[in-house]
């Protein structure tokens, strides 16, 4: 399929006073027309400032985009002027965010927030956006969208307001619709609607969406690409289906298993990845994962594995082959020795 | 009402002390407290200040026995006062036959349109210019700003207004020295014609007297957009793709102007207090003059009646900041 976005070996870093913070190290990745792919990963490994810098909507300063390309619809993003740009964002990137409770602007009619981009983009009048609202509500499923298009935010629960980001996020029919743990502030029963949601509005619509998550129970059902980052690194990327069943570096393994089963009773105790990301301030020149890998050798506090391909469309940054069995029992062996 | 009357009593001296050669005779200075009713007992010269003396006549009539009814049924026919509660302030003691109502009225106005236009100026000047010091944060313009917003707070206006008659008026003779330009009678009992005769006389008053207004909202404004600028719905009004001047405007200002609106309860009563030096610094014929005049003159009903006027002042200015609030934030509802 053809490709939308090509990411090449984008660099954001963040000047404070403390020192450098290397918050995205070099990534780069691909999104086909019409694809979902999720970018999982836990807090502060760079997820969101990397879909971010996409669009250059990092605080500038102290962030600063120093490397890369970023390659949409035939022009580098990142080349453009911030006039150019605005007319991609929002209108053919949109982006919709984690915490729906301060993401809309309280003193505005949710009305008027999702008008003003119609207006902007499509150049369309008054009437004619309040109408598109109107339907876009009752896409994401608002009951009595044309009575609320008044409602200031407040008065909206939270699920209700992540709808709204949603319309506002897809009102000029984005061809990358980008949603930064979308899910992350809401009640389970919620998210699961949410996803839900998203998913079928993409059925109906077609666009890609760049689906940010720290939750890899979610990803399993929507997305269909999984690229796993770690310290401001990718380091897997796989088919969604790759990922459950053949994890290649031992970070993803690591986040497998402490997804809670219920499938599996009480037999099964959750193992978490022990230890703490590293400091960003400060990258040695070695895995970042090492510190807190079972598998680690000496190799690893020597060099940064680069990402090399496993298998089709599965890549890994590992020096050690984890789905060789011999690996996985010595790696057992010493996981004993040290309870022991 | 009742603090400010018997506080101003409790003070030494009367309103007809007068050493020296200005002193009056016995008998005249009695025959003035007497119509005065300033022989009276000084909870039935409350009464008949709030109520009338009619009033406190009728009650002594009806029950003789009150301890100080028998000064009261002597006097009370002269009739000075119809009592607060109907609208009169009584009359002047020091401004023979003159009325407070006659005197505020004549003065009050004029206050008004030096301390409106004066919290007016401060809003025009400090919103765009905290504005601007917010979005070119850590500038030069940003430190011009502040600069000029400390100089602004610590500058009194009893220094700043002579400063500036000697620059603008003595040594470059733009505007008037002094008085005011207005003539009554005045739209709305306050507005008056816009001559250029009025504001040039206007200029340098309202200068003086509002550019601590501009140096405290210009902080406020910078301080609150700054934070409003983090925040989340901006970020989302950017991913929207629009351009910075309607993020500012429609996204930014009207959130960071909620502890603007605050403080402009406080503010003017500061502009209050800062129009007696104001206006006797420019030799404008407001209320401000007859408030300390009357105090060293312990003429008590101008003292009483101009205190009551600017506590309603007052109570209506943060009844307006009120309403402001809720039609800034769609949070706040009144009930």
């Amino acid at each position: 399929m053809a490709k939308l976005l090509e990411v090449k070996n984008l660099k954001t870093q963040f000047f404070t006073q403390d020192g450098v913070v290397h918050a995205v190290n070099g990534i780069s990745y691909t999104v086909d027309k019409g694809e979902t792919v999720a970018i999982v990963g836990e807090s502060g490994c760079g997820k969101s400032v990397g879909v971010m810098s996409l669009i250059r909507l990092i605080p500038q300063p102290p962030g600063k985009i120093v490397d890369g390309e970023v390659w949409f619809d035939g022009q580098d993003l990142l080349k453009l002027s911030e006039d150019e740009l605005r007319h991609v964002r929002g209108n053919k990137i949109a982006m919709i965010f984690q915490d729906p409770m301060t993401s809309l602007n309280p003193v505005l009619t949710i009305g008027r927030q999702i008008t003003e981009a119609l207006e902007l983009h499509l150049g369309m009048n008054r009437e004619q956006s309040r109408k598109r609202a109107v339907q876009l509500l009752e896409m994401v499923g608002i009951p009595g969208a044309e009575s609320r298009l008044d409602d200031y935010p407040h008065q909206f629960s939270g699920g209700m307001r992540q709808r709204v980001m949603i319309a506002m996020g897809l009102s000029c029919d984005p061809q990358l619709l980008i949603a930064d743990e979308p899910t992350t502030a809401l009640d389970v029963t919620i998210q699961a609607q949410i996803v839900d949601l998203v998913a079928n509005l993409k059925e109906e619509l077609g666009m890609a969406i760049i689906w940010i998550t720290h939750d890899l129970g979610v990803v399993a059902g929507m997305a269909e690409r999984v690229i796993v980052m770690y310290a401001g690194f990718i380091i897997e990327e796989a088919p969604v289906d790759q990922i459950y069943t053949n994890p290649r570096h031992p970070y993803t393994l690591g986040l497998l298993r402490s997804i809670p089963r219920l499938d599996l009773g009480r037999q099964k105790r959750l193992i978490p990845v022990d230890g703490l990301p590293p400091d960003l301030l400060d990258l040695p020149n070695q895995c970042p994962f090492a510190p807190r890998c079972t598998f680690a050798i000496d190799r690893c506090w020597q060099e940064n594995p680069p990402l090399e391909v496993v298998g089709p469309g599965h890549t890994a940054a590992c020096w050690v082959d984890i789905s060789d069995v011999k690996v996985q029992i010595l790696a057992e062996e010493d996981a004993n020795k040290e309870a022991a | 009402m009742l603090t400010v009357f018997s506080m101003m009593r409790a003070l030494p001296g009367g309103p007809f002390d007068f050493e020296g050669d200005k002193s009056l005779a016995k008998a005249v200075t009695d025959n003035l407290e007497r119509r005065h009713h300033l022989d009276w007992s000084e909870s039935w010269q409350f009464v008949s200040y709030v109520l009338g003396d009619d009033v406190a006549g009728a009650v002594c009539e009806t029950i003789p026995s009150i301890p100080g009814c028998d000064k009261v049924l002597d006097g009370y026919k002269a009739g000075v006062s119809r009592g607060v509660i109907r609208g009169d302030l009584g009359m002047a003691m020091r401004q023979r036959g003159r009325t407070i109502n006659g005197i505020i009225g004549e003065s009050f106005p004029v206050s008004l349109q030096l301390g409106l236009m004066a919290i007016g100026f401060g809003l025009l000047t400090g919103i765009p210019l905290g504005t601007i010091a917010a979005l070119k944060q850590n500038t030069t313009i940003d430190y011009a700003a502040s600069f000029f917003a400390v100089l602004g707070l610590s500058v009194p206006s009893l220094v700043l207004g002579p400063v500036l008659i000697w620059i603008f008026a003595l040594k470059l003779g733009w505007f008037p020295v002094s008085t005011w330009g207005a003539q009554p009678p005045f739209f709305l009992g306050f507005i008056p014609a816009p001559t250029k005769d009025f504001f040039m006389h206007a200029a340098l008053p309202v200068t003086a007297l509002g550019l601590a207004l501009t140096a405290s909202i210009a902080r406020l404004t910078r301080a609150s957009l700054l934070q409003v600028i983090g925040e989340d719905y901006i970020r989302t009004a950017r991913a929207k793709g629009l351009p910075q001047s309607t993020l500012i405007v429609r996204h930014a200002l009207r959130n960071s102007l909620i502890p603007v609106v605050t403080i402009l309860g406080p503010l003017t009563a500061s502009v209050v207090t800062g129009s007696f030096v104001t206006e006797f610094v420019f030799g404008i014929p407001g209320m401000g003059k007859h408030f300390i005049t009357s105090i060293n003159n312990r003429d008590y009903s101008m003292i009483s009646g101009v205190t009551l006027v600017y506590a309603l002042l007052l109570v209506i200015a943060n009844m307006i900041v009120d309403i402001m609030y809720a039609w800034l934030d769609p949070r706040i509802k009144f009930e």
